[in-house]
């Protein structure tokens, strides 16, 4: 809510800055600031600018873009010839004119030049020049009604500032110029002046004019109505709209402008029917019926549910209760008769209503949050004065005030040792009351225990005991509670395995050279057929939002892999050659059963990419991204103590390559896959081979027992090494060598290291040549030649008969 | 003897001081003080000698041995000296670039997530996790949002079709652990949240932590006291810290908390939007109804809870403007974070 600081004022007896007002309001919790304040530091920067007219415009002779004008600087001075780049001027507008000699909070200096071979005299400045905004679009335009000739600070420092107040949804008081005074009030124990009524009333009573009948209590407890007769429609005088326009309300006519005016003023949205355009002159407060069709004022018709609250005349609706008026019964330049509404509408019911009819209006907003029910007639008296006053209209004797009961607020008792037990201070009851009483609470004692208190009936929000803690503890100030830390008894507390995992796997990673990514955890329809799917993946069957942001992020995505690729595709699109990225997150799968939580699985995947670049460490991407991608894992695996983790070829992952994927065994359960993507899977990505991923399931990484196992203790005796070369069918892997030699289950070979694969000319077609360093060592001696001789021939014996290997 | 070992000596001298290098140094070493060297030999000779002749014969050698053994450490010294010179006369280009394995990146929120969690397990908290995919009950209803009213416009809910909804702060994990656990309860919750509003300044997902207290006696200065242990933590001891009141359904009373501009220093600036602070938490006590909803008494236990902008602390502390840099992935972006 946007109001005029100088209308604040009227309704405090107080002498305070529209500045240190914001500065309480916000102590207070009432989040406010102000606009169009400009600081006096920057004020006194403003020297040489002076408040100007533009007489007359015309093209520069010598240059298309700019302008030729004349400025007159003040009243009795003769205009200035003034160059100019804006357009956005026309002849007649005031404007901020910075004289020769002015030096600009921007750093600019003016002086008289000669701009394209014409003298110009000044400058006609932005807002942005000035240092008033980041706008720059075009000249500052000032009303017409700044004065000509007077320094811009100088005006500057006297126009009314916007407070603009920001108030939390249990807080509808607030929402009134009366309400931030009393705020105001309250903290500085001040008197709120309310204005005070004065109706000169004429018969007959409104009662024998008009019938108000509520049949529905519940949306409507409250219904005061006045009737106001022989009011001269007319624009509204200048104070009010201006009022009313600082507040972002545009003014109508004076009967409208009123009911807004009040609104603003007191918080109760009021409503004015034309009395005459009333059938049966009644007012009858309903719920609609199914179906039942309403135009409201801005031309739509409505279909209705019955949870909506209507306000009907004799023969059918006219308003939407709290929320709209309808076409037919409104104010117009015939009107003379007004019957004018102030009710008390259920916030419940209103707020259905509103979403329902996909409408927030100024009254609706004020209704769902509560409006005073006690100040129902006292609005509508206002408003009458005004009519008056305003319109010259006949304020008909008395008032239609239809109620059941009138609400009056619950007494809560307050017990005074509950503020050092919540808020951890201690203060004294006398001046604990003094804040209930500045808050215009009653206060009663209780002997010993504290207070009885009932809260005004502007305040719906205070409903017990620990409401009114908070406002003993907003009086108080937060800021001057003395900071304390609490005391518990220490207990050994270790991380999570989940989080103590994650950590592991970030820092590794980041030390084997991925960035690690964020994507945000949703998918569009064709994520899964991106990647190939079947049908009965579980991936293609995401979780679907119902009201999503767009089509394309309308599901809880079940795979990381697309959100690596398209980070891929947005880097590749910004030259980087190299890509090495991972991302940690949750996939999400439907519950089993409805009703119970997602399958939110945590899961690890990475990606890398090289494009052909020429470099010293170059190594070719096509064979060694995967082996690269497959260190990882093994350092992932090795560095966790998985200690039973296998990788072993698979052919069945959809959108890897069948001869270049492998698996990730834990025991006999599949925790994830590495390999090359398919290059048609890459397409729908616009991106070409090769790409190489890996993905992990944490959940089962998580779910496998880690074997810390006993540390390896080098041996204290030297060991010695053989080379071996063989031949061997194209088909074997790798390892089948080492699984042939490891059979041979003999202790003193410590390690087998690969060190050159030879595929060419020189051997048979369908062959390949493998060279082994093998060591032998003893944790117990020193081998001997002869020994070592032996075991090798022994190796080679046993590639042999196991592998067909022929030794080299 | 004694003339053999004055010539031998002389000869040792001289070969010992024409040494050019460690390695004829070396062979001179052996030559005489080797296992098969002459000194060596003599020495296991002394006990075919008469008696008498041994100790005077020892000694001799001894003395022989001495004296070279000092010789070659003093030629020892020179020669590496002479080298330490010649080397220190070498230069390489120490402005060409390292070269090596290079590391990866963490992200940003995660380094800020993981720095969250280390100052508040600190003081003592341990960390507590939820489903993304929330009940209404765990993320509205639970924590005192009373159906049809305007505190849940508050924050704009996406819902699945199964009937859940996305969770919109990471509260609802204070409600699974108070209603899985006891006090006295030290809690952090960190988490990815989700609003469906969409604008500039806005993702649609983002990053929290919720963090509680419970026990007998915990009151609003301890609020602010464990807040502004880590405020401080996180931002530097001077950093300035306003508590102001504010309004959450499931804390009462509540606060909101600012620190003072990074930026301007409090002066006033277009990023503080000229008031010298910029809004960092929201925090307060746990509401009685709240306590309540998960069995605990409210008048036996009470409680603080806070909840923490990971985003909003990350642009604070590298100073980014915009929330769409961490979402983005460019690599150019991210690989300055480790």
């Amino acid at each position: 809510m946007e109001i005029l600081y100088s209308w604040l004022k009227e309704y405090i007896d107080l002498k305070i800055s529209a500045n240190e007002a914001v500065e309480i309001l916000t102590n207070l919790g009432v989040e406010s600031s102000l606009q169009g304040a400009v600081p006096g530091s920057l004020l006194s920067q403003l020297e040489k600018v002076v408040i100007a007219r533009i007489e007359k415009i015309e093209k520069h002779p010598n240059a298309d873009k700019l302008l030729y004008c004349q400025v007159r600087p003040a009243k009795t001075a003769e205009a200035l010839p003034i160059v100019c780049g804006a357009h956005n001027i026309k002849e007649g507008d005031m404007a901020p004119l910075a004289l020769p000699g002015a030096k600009l909070p921007e750093g600019l200096i003016i002086k008289e030049s000669i701009i394209r071979k014409v003298v110009s005299k000044g400058m006609l400045c932005s807002e942005k020049e000035l240092g008033l905004s980041e706008d720059y679009s075009g000249i500052m335009i000032l009303p017409q009604t700044a004065p000509l000739g007077v320094e811009l600070k100088e005006w500057l420092a006297n126009q009314d500032m916007i407070l603009s107040i920001d108030s939390s949804p249990n807080r509808g008081d607030l929402l009134s110029v009366v309400g931030i005074a009393r705020e105001l009030c309250a903290k500085t124990n001040s008197k709120l002046k309310i204005p005070e009524i004065k109706i000169k009333e004429d018969l007959p009573s409104a009662e024998d004019r008009a019938k108000v009948l509520i049949e529905d209590y519940i949306g409507c407890p409250r219904y005061v109505a006045r009737i106001i007769e022989g009011v001269k429609i007319a624009p509204s005088p200048e104070w009010m709209r201006k009022r009313l326009e600082a507040s972002g309300i545009r003014s109508i006519s004076n009967i409208v402008d009123i009911t807004n005016y009040v609104m603003l003023e007191l918080g109760q949205p009021l409503h004015a029917f034309d009395l005459e355009l009333l059938r049966g002159k009644k007012i009858i407060v309903r719920r609609a019926s199914a179906g039942e069709k309403f135009t409201t004022l801005d031309g739509i018709e409505r279909t209705l549910s019955e949870e909506i609250l209507l306000i009907c005349d004799g023969e059918g609706p006219v308003a939407v209760a709290g929320i709209m008026g309808g076409a037919d019964s409104e104010v117009s330049g015939q009107t003379a008769n007004i019957l004018l509404e102030s009710a008390f509408f259920d916030p419940v019911v209103i707020r259905k209503g509103a979403i329902q009819l996909g409408m927030q209006t100024e009254a609706s907003k004020r209704f769902e949050r509560g409006v005073d029910p006690r100040f129902t007639d006292f609005c509508a008296d206002r408003a009458g004065q005004l009519f008056q006053e305003l319109a010259g209209g006949k304020v008909l004797k008395g008032k239609i005030d239809v109620y059941e009961k009138l609400f009056s607020p619950e007494p809560i008792r307050f017990r005074t040792n509950q503020v050092k037990r919540i808020l951890g201070f201690s203060i004294e009851p006398k001046q604990i009351e003094q804040s209930f009483k500045s808050l215009e609470m009653k206060v009663e004692k209780k002997n010993g225990e504290g207070f009885i208190i009932t809260p005004p009936s502007f305040r719906g929000d205070i409903k017990q005991e620990i409401d009114l803690i908070e406002e003993v503890a907003r009086l108080y100030g937060y800021e001057k509670i003395e900071p304390e830390m609490p005391e518990f008894k220490m207990q050994a507390l270790k991380r999570s395995k989940k989080e103590l995992l994650r950590r592991r796997l970030r820092t590794v990673l980041v030390q084997l050279g991925f960035s690690e990514v964020l994507n945000l955890n949703f998918q569009g329809p064709k994520d899964p057929s991106y990647l190939g799917l079947k049908e009965d993946d579980p991936k293609t069957k995401p979780v679907r939002i119902s009201n999503p942001l767009a089509e394309n992020s309308a599901y809880l995505r079940t795979s990381l892999i697309p959100g690596l690729i398209s980070n891929l595709a947005f880097n590749l699109a910004r030259q980087q050659a190299r890509v090495k990225i991972f991302e940690l997150n949750k996939v999400f799968f439907p519950s089993e059963k409805t009703g119970e939580l997602l399958n939110e699985r945590e899961s690890l995947a990475g990606l890398l990419a090289e494009q052909e670049v020429k470099s010293l460490w170059q190594i070719s991407c096509s064979e060694g991204g995967f082996y690269e991608l497959k260190r990882a894992v093994e350092l992932i695996l090795e560095q966790l103590k998985f200690t039973g983790a296998r990788i072993e070829p698979v052919s069945d992952v959809p959108y890897l390559l069948p001869g270049k994927t492998a698996k990730i065994m834990l025991g006999k359960d599949r925790a994830g896959a590495l390999g090359e993507v398919k290059p048609l899977v890459l397409k729908n990505f616009d991106l070409s081979p090769p790409v190489f991923i890996f993905e992990l399931d944490i959940e089962l990484l998580l779910s496998y027992e880690r074997k810390a196992g006993s540390a390896f203790i080098p041996s204290r005796y030297p060991g010695a090494y053989r080379d071996i070369s063989l031949m061997i069918d194209e088909e074997l892997p790798h390892q089948a060598v080492i699984i042939a030699i490891r059979g041979l289950h003999n202790e003193l070979i410590s390690a087998i290291e690969l060190f050159d694969i030879y595929r060419g000319k020189k051997l048979p077609s369908g062959k390949k040549s493998l060279a082994y360093r093998i060591w032998y060592q003893s944790p117990e001696r020193t081998l001997t030649e002869e020994e070592i001789n032996a075991l090798h021939a022994k190796v080679a014996m046993r590639l042999k008969e196991k592998l067909g290997a022929e030794i080299r | 003897m004694e003339a053999e070992l004055k010539e031998v000596l002389e000869r040792a001298k001289e070969e010992i001081k024409s040494a050019q290098d460690l390695e004829e140094l070396n062979q001179a070493r052996v030559r005489y003080l080797g296992r098969k060297g002459f000194i060596t030999q003599k020495l296991t000779g002394i006990k075919d000698l008469a008696q008498d002749q041994r100790p005077k014969a020892g000694q001799l050698l001894n003395q022989a041995k001495k004296t070279i053994e000092e010789l070659i450490q003093a030629k020892e010294k020179e020669i590496l000296a002479q080298q330490e010179q010649k080397r220190e006369k070498e230069k390489i280009d120490i402005s060409l670039p390292g070269f090596g394995p290079s590391l990866g990146s963490k992200h940003p929120l995660s380094i800020i997530l993981e720095e969250i969690a280390d100052i508040f397990e600190g003081m003592g908290f341990w960390i507590e996790e939820g489903p993304d995919a929330e009940t209404e009950y765990h993320n509205f209803s639970a924590l005192n949002f009373l159906p049809d009213h305007p505190a849940r416009d508050m924050q704009a809910t996406f819902y699945l079709e199964n009937g859940l909804i996305l969770r919109t702060h990471t509260s609802p994990v204070q409600i699974r652990a108070m209603s899985k656990l006891k006090p006295p309860l030290r809690v952090i919750c960190p988490g990815r949240v989700y609003r469906c509003d969409a604008d500039v300044s806005h993702s649609p997902m983002f990053h929290q932590v919720e963090g509680f207290m419970v026990d007998k006696q915990i009151n609003f200065a301890h609020l602010k006291g464990v807040l502004m242990e880590f405020l401080k933590e996180f931002f530097g001891a001077e950093v300035k810290v306003r508590f102001r009141p504010s309004f959450f359904p499931f804390t009462e009373p509540s606060a909101e908390v600012d620190i003072g501009c990074l930026i301007c220093g409090g002066k006033g600036c277009p990023a503080c939007k000229q008031s010298g602070w910029m809004e960092v938490l929201g925090a307060g006590m746990i509401h009685p109804k709240v306590l309540e909803n998960v069995g605990y008494d409210p008048e036996q236990v009470s409680g603080f809870a806070f909840g923490l902008g990971v985003e909003r602390l990350a642009m604070l502390r590298y100073k980014i403007e915009h929330i769409r840099m961490f979402f983005e992935n460019d690599l150019r972006f991210l690989r300055q974070f480790f």
